[in-house]
This record gives structure tokens, sequence and C-alpha cells, in this order.
């Protein structure tokens, strides 16, 4: 029942999230969330703007850029073909707090390989509220 | 005099009758995401100093990695995380100390940015150029292939 309920508040919070993205690294930027529960759900939209495919991870921060393990990207990795974007559901526990920032990052190295890479990062500021 | 008014009779017939015009007005609306994109263009090359004490992209033959920026809001900031240790390097490889730098041009322009000060940028296309130097504290560059990512980041 606590699961079902857990589900329900956090597609309550999605909907509540702008959604749709064209060709960009990822959107929305900014978004303040919702939740009766002790988590609280972001869709965010990575794209991948080049001409070939890449691989992309999705994570989660907090305010000191340590990550949270226990935030939860589905999917976290994956691969994005060319000029395609695709949503991505992340859980954030509010681990025990009423109210909780986080950062939510793209993360790409489209060229691997080479002597100096280069890593994209685009990060979102996202700020959790418990009811 | 008859023929004058054959004639304005003739030219009146000849003008076609004016329909009354009716207009009307098609709204257009759009929006634009408020959003950062980053592109990478290239990525850098490091090169050994003289001494070879240190390895930068901003020696002879090194070359720095390029990106670009856009955004489409003016509330986000870009820093260039300079890697904390090698991603791949000769196994006996001593500890380097690492340093990045980075350039704006085009819509934002600043020099000799230290990576981790982050830079504010209006909205727009920005060019960013960004450099990396490893600095043994002691000791010189031993043979091998070095490897470091340098993390830059729009937030």
């Amino acid at each position: 029942m606590k699961s079902v309920f857990k589900f329900a508040t956090g597609v309550f919070a999605l909907v509540l999230l702008p959604c749709g993205a064209m060709a960009q690294s990822m959107s929305p930027m900014r978004a303040e969330v919702q939740s009766f529960t002790d988590s609280f759900a972001v869709r965010v939209y990575p794209a991948n703007p080049y001409q070939h495919r890449i691989r992309i991870e999705v994570k989660v921060y907090d305010q000191h850029f340590n990550e949270i393990r226990d935030a939860v990207a589905s999917p976290s990795v994956f691969t994005l073909g060319s000029r395609f974007a695709r949503p991505v559901t992340v859980m954030v526990p509010f681990d025990g707090e009423q109210r909780r920032k986080v950062r939510i990052c793209t993360e790409s190295v489209p060229f691997p390989g080479q002597t100096t890479r280069i890593k994209a990062q685009v990060c979102g500021k996202f700020l959790g509220k418990r009811l | 005099m008859k023929n004058a008014r054959k004639t304005i009779v003739a030219v009146a017939a000849l003008v076609p009758a004016h329909a009354f015009a009716a207009t009307g007005n098609i709204p257009f609306n759009g929006s634009v995401t408020d959003t950062c994109m980053i592109t990478v263009g290239n990525p850098g090359t490091i090169m050994p100093n003289a001494g070879y004490t240190a390895l930068s992209s901003k020696e002879s033959g090194g070359v720095a990695g390029t990106a670009q920026i856009l955004t489409t809001g003016n509330a986000y900031a870009v820093t260039a995380e300079a890697p904390s240790s090698w991603t791949s390097a000769p196994t006996s490889a001593a500890a380097a100390t690492f340093a990045a730098e980075y350039d704006l041009s085009g819509a934002n322009t600043a020099s000799n940015v230290a990576g981790g000060t982050g830079t504010t940028l209006a909205h727009g296309t920005t060019d960013v150029s960004v450099d990396l130097t490893a600095t043994l504290p002691s000791g010189t560059y031993e043979s091998g292939t070095y490897a470091a990512t340098v993390v830059l980041r729009c937030e």
C-alpha cells in the first residue's frame, strides 16, 4: 500500500513538471517538486546534440557535489542516438528532511580515447518539498 | 460631350467592383525551454615542457579542448573542473597536480579563468576553450600515454 502511495505521489509530481524538450542537453533545469512521501520524483530530458551516438549517465548530487547514492535514476546509463532525447525519471529520498536541494546532472564524454577528454556535465537544480 | 459620357460609363464598367475586405488575426504562440546545451568540439592534447616536469595544452604542440555552450536563460554558470588524477597513465607514474583554465568568446567573454571559478553566462552561444596543465611536484615524466578528463559544467 505504501509503495502504491509513493508511486502515486511520484506520478503527481511528474505531472507538475514541464515536459517535452527539443534537442537540448537537458531540460528542465530548474524545478520545485512537492511530495507527500519520503521521496520526490523529477523527470528530465537528456538530449544528444551530436551527429553520433553517445553514452549518457544521469547522476544526482547534493549541494556540495557529493553524489547521492540512494537516489535512483531510471535509466541511469544509456546510449542516445544523434539528435535524440529521452525521458529519465529520478527518485530522490528526502533523507529525513522537509526540503532537499539536489543537482541532477547529465554527463557524457563524447570523444573518449583522447589524451585530454572533456566531460560535458549539464546540471539542473531541483528543490523537493515534503507536504 | 456624348462621347465623353460613353467613355466614362465604359471605364466605370471595366473597373471591378470592390468586395468589402474582411480581416482576421491569426495568433501564434510559442515558448523556448530554459536550458543549457554543451557541444564538445575537440578534445585537447597535452605536451611536455622542455624539462619534462609538466604536461600542458599550452606547451608547444599542445591543443586546447574546445566546446560550445548554448544557453537560453541568463541564470547559468560555467566551470571547468580539473581532474584529481589521471584517467590513464603508466603504472609507475607519479601523482600530478592538475590545473584547468578556460576562455570564453561569443555571447560571453572571459580570459584565463581558473577552472573552478564559475562565470555567469548571458543567453546565447558561447565558445569555450579549455586548457589543462599537469605538473609534477618533483621529478620528471616518464614515457607513456597519459589521459585526463576535464569536466565542463553548465548549471
